[in-house]
């Protein structure tokens, strides 16, 4: 986009509001994905996520035991909101058990959407590029709408793109971390270099100020869980949140100045009193 | 062969040993008290079975059953 294109600028109007992002067939109004673990207790994810005006929350499964009572209260809550579900594979470390855990979502939460997560390292929960990308063409086959999270490698990222997957979520530090993130160039290359794709940061944003770095840059949504939940108060953070992505979106719409080295005075030079008088001795 | 006399085999179910008789994968859920009407899916080797084949899914020694329900997320 030229500056010197009016025509390419939005409109005043439009530009100071954020804009809808347009993502596996989905219109949302909020561009903030919110996780739905480790928060005191239900009623506080529930006030987080109207806080946070949310409309994708993620989900996940795990094993069920026989006599399990619990956990009903907790997803018919989760149902009541009337949020897009976004289940996640998290706890794979291969493309075949992702596979088969995106299969068991589809059918318990009635989505087609997956975040895939397929975890190449127990240990910085990196994740796995071969076999993320293998499960990738595996579920965008069998008719999913891919959600694929990833490190901020441009090559996996491009893999990615071709195998036809909904957004591309590269994280901006190890989960959990809140570290914000910690390759900006990376993350800038990647917007730069995948100018057509969903790009979503996901994980490792610790602070609102992190969130709306990554929407300056361009990126289309964050995925925020650990941040929000726990804060000392979810909610106002999960509505701090909702403010510092909007923020960003918009001053991304609005096209940042550029940076410059050196000193340029803002306050004009003309007409500068006591310009070349000579100082009173 | 007579009902009595079915078969024993031993599975895994969520990575622990079970001796069952059941013959499918809905017996072996009924039994092993599950409340089926709740949100669940399962995986035999590995592999989906959707809910609607459950009734019709065999069971052979050694197989591996997983049963997941939701939980929280990030």
């Amino acid at each position: 986009m030229q500056l010197d294109d009016p025509t390419a600028l939005p409109q005043a109007a439009d530009a100071a509001q954020p804009d809808a992002l347009h993502v596996a067939g989905a219109r949302l109004g909020s561009r903030l994905f919110l996780g739905t673990a480790r928060y005191p207790a239900p009623s506080i994810l529930a006030d987080a996520v109207q806080a946070a005006q949310a409309e994708v929350l993620t989900v996940s499964l795990r094993r069920l035991a026989p006599e399990t009572q619990s956990g009903q209260a907790w997803w018919q809550r989760i149902q009541s909101l009337g949020r897009h579900l976004l289940p996640n594979t998290a706890g794979c470390h291969s493309a075949s058990e992702a596979v088969t855990l995106a299969q068991m979502a589809r059918e318990i939460f009635g989505t087609h959407w997956i975040k895939l997560e397929v975890i190449g390292d127990d240990y910085t929960l990196q994740p796995d590029p071969w076999d993320t990308v293998a499960a990738a063409q595996t579920l965008v086959r069998d008719g999913f709408a891919v959600f694929a999270y990833t490190t901020d490698d441009l090559v996996t990222a491009f893999k990615l793109r071709d195998a036809g997957v909904a957004a591309i979520m590269p994280w901006a530090a190890p989960i959990g971390t809140g570290a914000g993130p910690r390759n900006l160039p990376a993350l800038r290359t990647l917007r730069e270099r995948l100018p057509d794709s969903v790009l979503v940061v996901d994980a490792g944003l610790g602070a609102p100020h992190h969130a709306a770095q990554v929407m300056e840059l361009g990126f289309d949504a964050v995925l925020v869980n650990t941040a929000v939940a726990e804060a000392g108060d979810p909610v106002a953070m999960a509505r701090a949140f909702a403010l510092a992505v909007d923020a960003g979106r918009i001053a991304h719409r609005a096209l940042p100045m550029r940076q410059r080295e050196v000193a340029q005075a803002s306050t004009p030079m003309v007409g500068v009193p006591f310009w070349h008088q000579t100082a009173a001795a | 062969m007579s009902a009595a006399a079915a078969p024993m085999r031993l599975l895994r179910l969520n990575g622990e040993p079970v001796q069952t008789a059941c013959a499918t994968l809905a017996e072996l859920l009924r039994a092993q008290g599950y409340d089926v009407s709740r949100a669940m899916a399962c995986a035999v080797n590995r592999q989906f079975v959707p809910r609607a084949d459950w009734a019709q899914r065999a069971l052979h020694p050694g197989d591996e059953i997983e049963v997941v329900s939701p939980v929280v997320g990030g």
